[in-house]
């Protein structure tokens, strides 16, 4: 996941009206890298792999606001996957404007990315051909203070695959400087789903026998690595 | 958050599900160390069996329960909000209270299950066998239930606004006092159903068979029943003021007191109909055919009555004041003196020679 923040040109003199201070309020539009991808996980002499049915993408800032108004991503969303590889690169801040904000992607399990994310870059898509794999729909929490985004699978697939490259996700106003947002994406056990398995159970295991397996394997050996987060991107600003 | 054991205890209770001679999913949930009723909301537990399971108050949200067989379980009170129950098997479950908001039930076999005072609202129940289902009190707004077959079943006071029950078998079903209203009843089958107060203000009822029907009392303002079925219906001191009745079928019906007060029955059938007392005040009646109906001590002030079949119907004691005649089989020139002089309009002077009762 990568969270990228370009600053917003002020608009001409002409357009603010006649109650509007000379200071023009500095802004922020961000946007959002996300893949989503499924995962082999070892286990014993066997393995599962998993993917992800939804999650929660959430905001925390400091010394700056999202109007509810500002916050754009929403509705059904193709996640798409690059056809060939591209070489990665640094993003471009639009011609004669500073780009001081800066992401960084983690994972939280430290030894291995985890399957989801792709950290730190994000690829041109000029050059990149991109076909839709599943449909993704955001929806956004209200209730909380903080922003919130809700990711769910559309159209039946177990899990979701592809990803969006460089999707506004809000305008952003800097209240005071340093600037900081923190994006978390936080998943839980009923966003997992187990897409297959090797080495662990014959075949010709029972319905009722693999449900319960599924879920067990879920909940002590998926769910505690992507607690608290799955993946956290930060952003700062200050001029 | 794990400590370094777990894989090794994991593997081991992997290895003691695999062994275990039990597969019932409560027993084989129990070993694993999980709740059935609430560690499997989201979960993927399709085509599993659950038969007779105890599931009070589970949690379901959004659990893959498709073509899960379910039969005689107790849902009771459980949460099953946008859970996926196609194709499941739920026959003489229990689900009373349960919510279901969102859920997809369609095609589900639901034959005796229990659904009082379930939230349904919003579901998709469509093609779903509900034969002797008990929904009374039930919230069914919204829901989709297209070609489903409700045959027999139990919808007293439910509330079904706005539903979508298109084709719907109701045959015979218990709709007393059920709130359908702006419902969209289509094409649907509801002989023999008992719908007595009900309110179906502004329901779409086109074509829909409603023959032996008993719909006493019930608020049909301004309903759509064109081309409907209604023979033998009994709608005493029901509302069908503005309602839609074009060509429909009301031979024989039982419409004594019935408020049909500008009412579009324009080429309906309403032979034999009793409609005594009824309220056919500014009701369109034009080409009706009233052949002996009974119009009797009827409301017919500023009805229109052109064309109208009106062969050995009883007018006798019937309010015909501005009332408009032309061209109506029936009245012979006796009659039409008498009805003249009630206030009665005649377009033109056309007649023949058989009786209407209409005596000073």
């Amino acid at each position: 996941m990568e969270l990228e923040g370009i600053p917003v040109q002020p608009d001409g003199q002409e357009h603010l009206a006649f109650w509007t201070t000379s200071t023009p309020r500095q802004q922020l539009n961000l946007y959002l890298t996300i893949h989503f991808n499924e995962q082999w996980e070892l286990l014993d002499k066997g393995r599962v792999k998993f993917g992800l049915k939804g999650g929660e993408l959430r905001l925390k800032l400091e010394n700056s606001e999202i109007p509810h108004e500002s916050r754009e991503l929403v509705g059904s969303l193709e996640l798409h996957r690059a056809k060939k590889k591209q070489e990665p690169e640094r993003s471009q801040a639009p011609k004669g404007i500073p780009r001081r904000a800066s992401a960084i992607a983690l994972s939280l399990n430290g030894n291995k990315p985890p399957a989801q994310v792709t950290a730190g870059t994000k690829q041109r898509s000029d050059q990149t051909e991109l076909t839709p794999v599943t449909v993704c729909h955001v929806t956004q929490k209200v209730t909380e203070e903080n922003p919130v985004w809700i990711f769910e699978e559309e159209m039946g697939e177990p899990v979701l695959k592809g990803g969006l490259n460089q999707v506004k996700l809000a305008t952003l106003n800097v209240l005071a400087l340093p600037c900081r947002v923190e994006a978390t994406f936080e998943v839980s056990k009923r966003d997992v789903c187990l897409t297959d398995a090797e080495g662990l159970w014959p075949p010709d295991i029972s319905r009722n026998k693999r449900a319960v397996l599924d879920r067990l394997i879920i909940q002590r050996l998926l769910e505690p690595k992507l607690k608290p987060y799955l993946s956290r991107a930060e952003l700062h600003y200050d001029r | 958050m794990t400590d370094d054991k777990s894989p090794l205890d994991l593997h081991s209770l992997i290895q003691h599900i695999l062994e275990t001679e039990t597969d019932n999913l409560e027993q084989l949930a129990a070993i694993a160390g999980l709740n059935l009723a609430e560690d499997f909301a989201e979960a993927d537990l399709s085509h599993t069996d659950l038969t007779e399971a105890n599931l009070i108050e589970a949690d379901f949200r959004g659990s893959n329960l498709r073509g899960a067989n379910l039969r005689a379980a107790n849902l009771r009170g459980a949460d099953l909000r946008g859970a996926d129950l196609r194709g499941a098997h739920l026959e003489s479950a229990s689900l009373r209270g349960a919510n279901l908001r969102g859920a997809n039930l369609r095609g589900a076999d639901l034959k005796s299950t229990e659904f009082n005072s379930a939230n349904l609202s919003d579901t998709n129940l469509s093609e779903a066998q509900l034969c002797c289902a008990d929904l009374s009190r039930s919230d069914l707004r919204g829901a989709d239930i297209r070609d489903a077959n409700l045959q027999g079943a139990i919808l007293s006071e439910a509330k079904l606004r706005g539903a979508n029950m298109g084709r719907v078998n109701l045959s015979n079903a218990n709709l007393k006092g059920a709130s359908l209203i702006r419902a969209y009843l289509g094409g649907a089958d509801l002989r023999g159903a008992d719908i007595d107060g009900a309110d179906l203000r502004e329901a779409d009822l086109s074509e829909a068979k409603l023959s032996s029907a008993t719909l006493r009392g019930a608020n049909l303002k301004a309903a759509n029943l064109s081309l409907a079925d209604l023979s033998g219906v009994n709608l005493i001191r029901a509302t069908l003021s503005s309602a839609d009745l074009m060509r429909a079928n009301l031979r024989d019906a039982d419409l004594i007191r019935t408020n049909l007060s500008s009412a579009d029955l324009r080429g309906a059938d309403l032979s034999l109909a009793d409609l005594s007392l009824a309220n056919l005040c500014l009701a369109n009646l034009g080409s009706a055919n009233l052949i002996r109906a009974n119009l009797s001590i009827a409301e017919l002030s500023g009805a229109n009555l052109s064309d109208a079949n009106l062969s050995e119907a009883d007018l006798r004691g019937a309010n015909v004041e501005n009332a408009q005649f032309a061209r109506n089989l029936g009245i012979s020139a006796q009659t039409k003196c008498v009805l003249l002089r009630r206030g009665a309009i005649f377009e033109d002077s056309t007649s023949d020679r058989s009786e209407v009762l209409a005596p000073h």
